[in-house]
């Protein structure tokens, strides 16, 4: 070997010693880089010469620049990051549900409740007073405005939901093409080589990361290099190529997910994309449809026995009577020609069933499905009972064991329910109107009718899952009847088919068209007997009695324990949700920390390579500064 | 293990987040002295916390309700006081008009002064509690009592209660009706009649008894003569309810002034009925009969003189040696000392009362709270359902139905005005009885008021209990601890300064401070 060969050894030690303090500057500004993983400069022995009697060493080369990384971790944090993305979301989501129900400070439903009630009472001890009437107005219009806010901050919410879903599609797009382009130039920097682009990957990796926070998805390399994504087993990316996520309104109006055309929606369960999903559907089912049910109940129950009393200065003309025989009991064969009241002072308002005996010679009257009066004589075409004379059709007069029914009702106090539909799959057919027919058979559950062929049709009731009616007998334009409701539906572009489905449900507008009907106090049923009975309180006591009557479609609870179970319910869906982020808050950074033992730059450690290579390379320009001097001493040589 | 500057940067943030979100909690508990602040912080606390609540707004409804309803029949309790008093005075009016010292003129005067005494009763009875007439039942707002086209005061409210909720389960009547309270519940009186009033037969039967027959004739059809003729018919002797076998011994039977005839009660005749037969077969002015009491059916003996108004009498001598026990024959005695049957027990009083309108019999039992039925059968024109003749008597003689019930104070009074004007001493005195008799149902009444005002106070003690004890537990549930809460405030302080302190000097330390 030649002297020169030494300048080549100390050139190798000089290169190698500055390529080791660059990667440990490097190492140092990058510290405090997200995503960013230490680096180190990988040297080898250059190739030694052989000699007669062995090998003579010619320095080292730098192999390569090695980035500290561990696959397994990082997928783990990937993971991670979707549980925590999901929890973030359920728990800052459902704290404020929570506020919207928190009933700590007194501000929730529960005090506009018991100040409803409690205004009954008032009326009840003083039924002919004004003042307590007009409170108990003011109250009911208090109540109905505490639930339209609990249902706008709801709604609000669930806005939001769906405004944040966007947003995080746009994000979630922005990531992708970032990460196509990354894939691009990995694929162009690392082809055909050995060489990693560290940079790249770390860059790349930060983003998987970032896009791990809002959806799950599933990721792999291929062997060039590019990281391909799919999300709900479709392709997000795919080496240099994406594919646009989009957001299309559903038929409830709710974001729902595209990818490559395809609805995703369902697929989505983690990170923050999942958690919104999650909790607008949970918002939207429970919370939402509780309080609606709740306010139904309540307008509902109110009015049924407002209406069955009178005011201070009730008339006859306040009372109609309607003949819903046709409805409740579609096989009585005669019909009913008109319904008067006959006798104001002997007029008592409810629910009249009246069933004649096989010979059609005597009949009894139900009230309120309690038995009145029984085996009364019939003379024919008309029947007088509780100052109300039912006229029957001389044409069409009642058969054996005819049933009638004959609803007498007062002003109500709160806006009757009314019932919405829709068409869930834009059938041929349409629902022409949908009423209550009878309110006290409401169950205040929501129904879909669905169709089962062209004329046939089963009704489910949503909430218990309960098949009302089965295989019934479609013909467009008749009356569909069932638990008090009755819909009409009507052939439209064409008969229904088979598939096609209709959500009928009273609660829809319970909250958002409640209102209080009476405006004159005067028209608050306090009596239950007569209008000139203005110190009659029996009526007043019944309502305010609501309050603590177990109502069937309650679950046999009363208002105010079911609002309590409601409230537990969220605090309790809260809590949990509260909990489980905490969890995974600190499985996160456990994870993270177990990454930054391996990937995170240690400043101490770095400082110490400085001087290390610093020391080498001090070394390196030594051997240098030798060989320049052995070669001067050849010169030299005289 | 390799740790990073950047582990150890993480894991001080991490807890000082951690302490600082503690402390967050903690200080907002102490500011707003609660515990629970939103349900998820305590989900079954809140539940009760709820369920407090409703029971403490429930409670004070309830207290609210307690006082006005004690409010409304405190007042009637003091209305009601005001007519008892009224009628003290009435009663010293009356005591002096008896007086037979009075003359017309005099009586005149008093008379006078009663019919103030009815118009203030009226102005009572009318009495109006927050704009509502207290008597009036549920027509509150109708004057209680009006005067009718014949100068009588009547009754315009009903005879419903106003009930109001004073606890979960509890309600009270708040209202006293005018029908109750200023009407003597027991009297049942006759239309207006005439004099003579006709003839024909009276049916008299207490508390569902076998009818006494009373013929009313010529000889008695003036009203007074009426009077007379039934309290005199309706004076019945009788016993106590008595065994299968009466016991053996003998009776000493005596009727007006006849001589006293002695019966032997043995073996043979001593069942009530057999022992009613061998009385009967005496035909000695008094007659037996076996009356069955119909809720108890025990079986009674009654007797009554043959001729209406003869005094009779019954002595026992028990065969057993013991006349003063309830055993053998002494059983029939009504008490154990050894006194004569019971008398009039069973009966009716007649009255004859002086309306403005005309005179009227009043019948009242002799036994407070009897039940008493007359029917009429006028056989002086045949036809019991006319204005004609006896059947007059009838409240509504087309309808044939019973005679009107329950008298008012004010046709009381009327009486009693008319009786002084008309200088008429029996009805003087009548109305002395009548008026005692006003006084009792007036003091009933009242005790009945102030038993739901004594209901009402422990319900409000009760009342008040609970609210004390709910607002205890849920004080217990919700309110935080303070000396607890800042104690754990001090430590969570304390913790937050300790990591401080550590991580100042661990984050600090690096290699660079050591190399030159």
């Amino acid at each position: 070997m030649s002297i020169y060969g030494l300048f080549n050894i100390g050139k190798s030690a000089l290169f190698a010693s500055q390529a080791a303090i660059a990667t440990a500057s490097h190492n140092i500004s990058n510290a405090n880089t997200q995503g960013y993983s230490r680096q180190e400069v990988v040297l080898s022995i250059s190739s030694p010469i052989r000699l007669r009697n062995g090998f003579l060493g010619r320095g080292t080369n730098v192999e390569s620049v090695r980035r500290y990384y561990d696959q397994f971790i990082q997928s783990q944090l990937l993971g991670q990051h979707q549980n925590y993305g999901r929890s973030s979301v359920l728990s800052d989501t459902l704290a404020y549900i929570e506020q919207t129900f928190n009933e700590a400070r007194d501000l929730g439903l529960s005090s506009s409740l018991t100040g409803f009630f409690r205004a009954w009472d008032d009326v009840s001890t003083n039924p002919e007073g004004i003042p307590q009437r007009n409170v108990l107005l003011k109250k009911s219009e208090a109540l109905v405005q505490t639930a339209k806010q609990m249902e706008v901050s709801i709604l609000g919410t669930i806005e939001s939901t769906n405004d944040s879903i966007d947003n995080i599609v746009a994000s979630m797009n922005s990531i992708a093409s970032k990460i196509s382009k990354i894939n691009e130039k990995v694929v162009m920097v690392e082809v055909g080589t050995s060489v990693k682009a560290n940079d790249l990957r770390d860059q790349r990796e930060e983003l998987l990361r970032q896009l791990s926070e809002l959806t799950d998805f599933s990721s792999y390399e291929d062997r060039n290099g590019a990281v391909n994504i799919t999300v709900g087993l479709r392709n997000l990316v795919y080496g240099e190529n994406t594919n646009t996520l989009s957001t299309k309104l559903n038929d409830a109006d709710n974001k729902e997910l595209y990818l490559d055309g395809l609805n995703i929606t369902s697929k989505i369960t983690k990170g923050r994309l999942g958690g919104l999903l999650a909790v607008r559907d949970d918002i939207e089912t429970n919370y939402l449809k509780e309080v609606r049910k709740l306010i139904a109940a309540i307008t509902n129950e109110v009015n049924v026995l407002q209406a069955r009393g009178f005011g201070l200065d009730s008339t006859a003309s306040d009372f109609t009577i309607t003949d819903i025989t046709s409805d409740q009991f579609p096989s009585t064969g005669g019909s009913i020609s008109t319904t008067s009241i006959s006798s104001f002072s002997s007029f008592v308002p409810g629910d009249y069933e009246i069933r004649f005996n096989a010979a059609v010679t005597q009949y009894d009257v139900y009230i309120n499905g309690s038995l009145l009066s029984s085996a009364n004589a019939y003379t024919p075409n008309s029947l007088t009972v509780n100052g109300i004379t039912v006229n029957f059709n001389p044409a069409d007069p009642p058969v054996a064991s005819d049933k009638f029914y004959i609803s007498a009702r007062g002003k109500d106090l709160f806006n009757n329910l009314s019932v919405y539909s829709r068409d869930r799959d834009n059938s041929g057919a349409d629902v022409t109107s949908a009423t209550v027919f009878n309110r006290t058979a409401l169950t205040y559950d929501e129904y879909e009718i669905r169709f089962t062929g062209a004329a046939t049709y089963d009704i489910y009731n949503i909430d218990d899952g309960v098949n009302v009616v089965t295989g019934a007998a479609y013909v467009s334009g008749s009356s569909i009847r069932f638990d008090g409701i009755k819909v009409v539906i009507t052939n439209g572009s064409g008969p229904p088919s088979s598939g096609d489905r209709f959500l009928i449900s009273p609660l829809r507008n319970s909250v958002g068209s409640a209102g209080v009907e009476i405006t004159d106090p005067k028209g608050i049923a306090a009596s239950a007997a007569s209008t000139t009975l203005p110190g009659d309180n029996t009526q007043a006591l019944s309502i305010a009695g609501l309050m603590d009557t177990k109502i069937t479609a309650l679950n046999n609870t009363t208002f105010s324990s079911y609002y309590a179970g409601l409230v537990s319910d969220i605090g309790n869906v809260s809590m949990a949700a509260e909990d489980s982020l905490e969890f995974d808050d600190n499985l996160l950074a456990e994870i993270r920390n177990k990454r930054e033992s391996v990937s995170g730059v240690s400043l101490d450690e770095e400082a110490a390579n400085l001087i290390r290579f610093q020391r080498a390379f001090e070394a390196g320009a030594r051997i240098i500064q030798v060989t320049d001097d052995l070669l001067e001493t050849i010169i030299n040589m005289r | 293990m390799r740790v990073t500057s950047f582990m150890l940067y993480n894991q001080f943030v991490k807890s000082m987040h951690k302490n600082m979100a503690d402390m967050s909690v903690l200080s907002n508990r102490l500011s707003s002295m609660k515990k629970i602040d939103k349900p998820s912080d305590d989900v079954i606390g809140m539940s009760r916390v709820m369920d407090y609540k409703l029971d403490i707004t429930k409670n004070e409804q309830s207290a609210r309700n307690i006082d006005d309803s004690e409010a409304h029949l405190g007042y009637t309790d003091s209305i009601l006081q005001s007519v008892s008093n009224l009628f003290g005075r009435a009663k010293e009016l009356a005591l002096e008009a008896a007086n037979g010292e009075q003359t017309a003129w005099t009586r005149d005067m008093i008379a006078e002064e009663i019919r103030a005494v009815r118009d203030q009763l009226a102005g009572y009875g009318n009495s109006k509690f927050r704009d509502r007439y207290v008597f009036s039942g549920f027509l509150t707002d109708r004057k209680s009592f009006e005067l009718d086209a014949g100068s009588e005061y009547q009754y315009m409210g009903d005879s419903n209660y106003i009930e109001v909720k004073v606890g979960a389960e509890a309600k009270t009547k708040i209202n006293e009706t005018g029908s109750k309270a200023f009407y003597d519940q027991d009297k049942k009186f006759t239309n207006v009649i005439g004099d003579p009033v006709g003839t024909g037969t009276l049916s008299i039967s207490v508390e569902s008894g076998n009818p006494v027959q009373i013929a009313v004739d010529a000889d008695n059809n003036s009203p007074e003569e009426m009077r007379d003729t039934i309290n005199a018919a309706m004076s019945k002797y009788y016993d106590p309810a008595v065994p299968e076998l009466v016991g053996t011994g003998t009776l000493a039977l005596k009727a007006g002034s006849g001589a006293e005839v002695s019966l032997t009660v043995d073996a043979l005749n001593n069942t009530p009925t057999q022992l009613a037969a061998a009385i009967n077969a005496l035909g000695m002015g008094i007659e037996a009969r076996v009356a069955t009491d119909t809720v108890t059916l025990k079986q009674r003996l009654l007797f009554r003189p043959s001729t209406p108004g003869t005094p009779i009498s019954i002595d026992v001598n028990d065969s057993d040696g013991n006349n003063t026990d309830s055993s053998g024959l002494s059983a029939l005695l009504h008490t154990t000392t050894k006194s004569n049957l019971t008398t009039n027990a069973l009966g009716i009083e007649a009255n004859v009362i002086n309306g403005t309108a005309g005179k009227r019999l009043l019948f009242s039992p002799v036994n407070k709270g009897d039940d008493f039925a007359i029917t009429v059968n006028d056989s002086g024109d045949g036809n019991n359902t006319d204005a004609a003749g006896l059947s007059r008597l009838y409240h509504n003689p087309s309808a044939a139905t019973n005679l009107n019930s329950s008298m008012s104070f004010f046709m009381m009074l009327d009486h009693m005005i008319n009786s002084l004007e008309n200088n008429d001493t029996s009805g003087i005195n009548a109305s002395i009885l009548l008026l005692d008799d006003a006084v009792d149902n007036v003091l009933n009444v009242m005790a009945d008021v102030g038993a739901r005002l004594n209901y009402l106070s422990s319900e409000r003690q009760g009342n008040e209990d609970r609210s004390l004890g709910i607002k205890t537990v849920l004080s217990e549930t919700e309110d935080a601890d303070i000396a607890e809460t800042a104690t754990e405030f001090a430590k969570v302080q304390t913790a937050l300064q300790a990591m401080m302190q550590a991580s100042s000097r661990i984050l600090s330390q690096s290699l660079l401070d050591f190399l030159k």
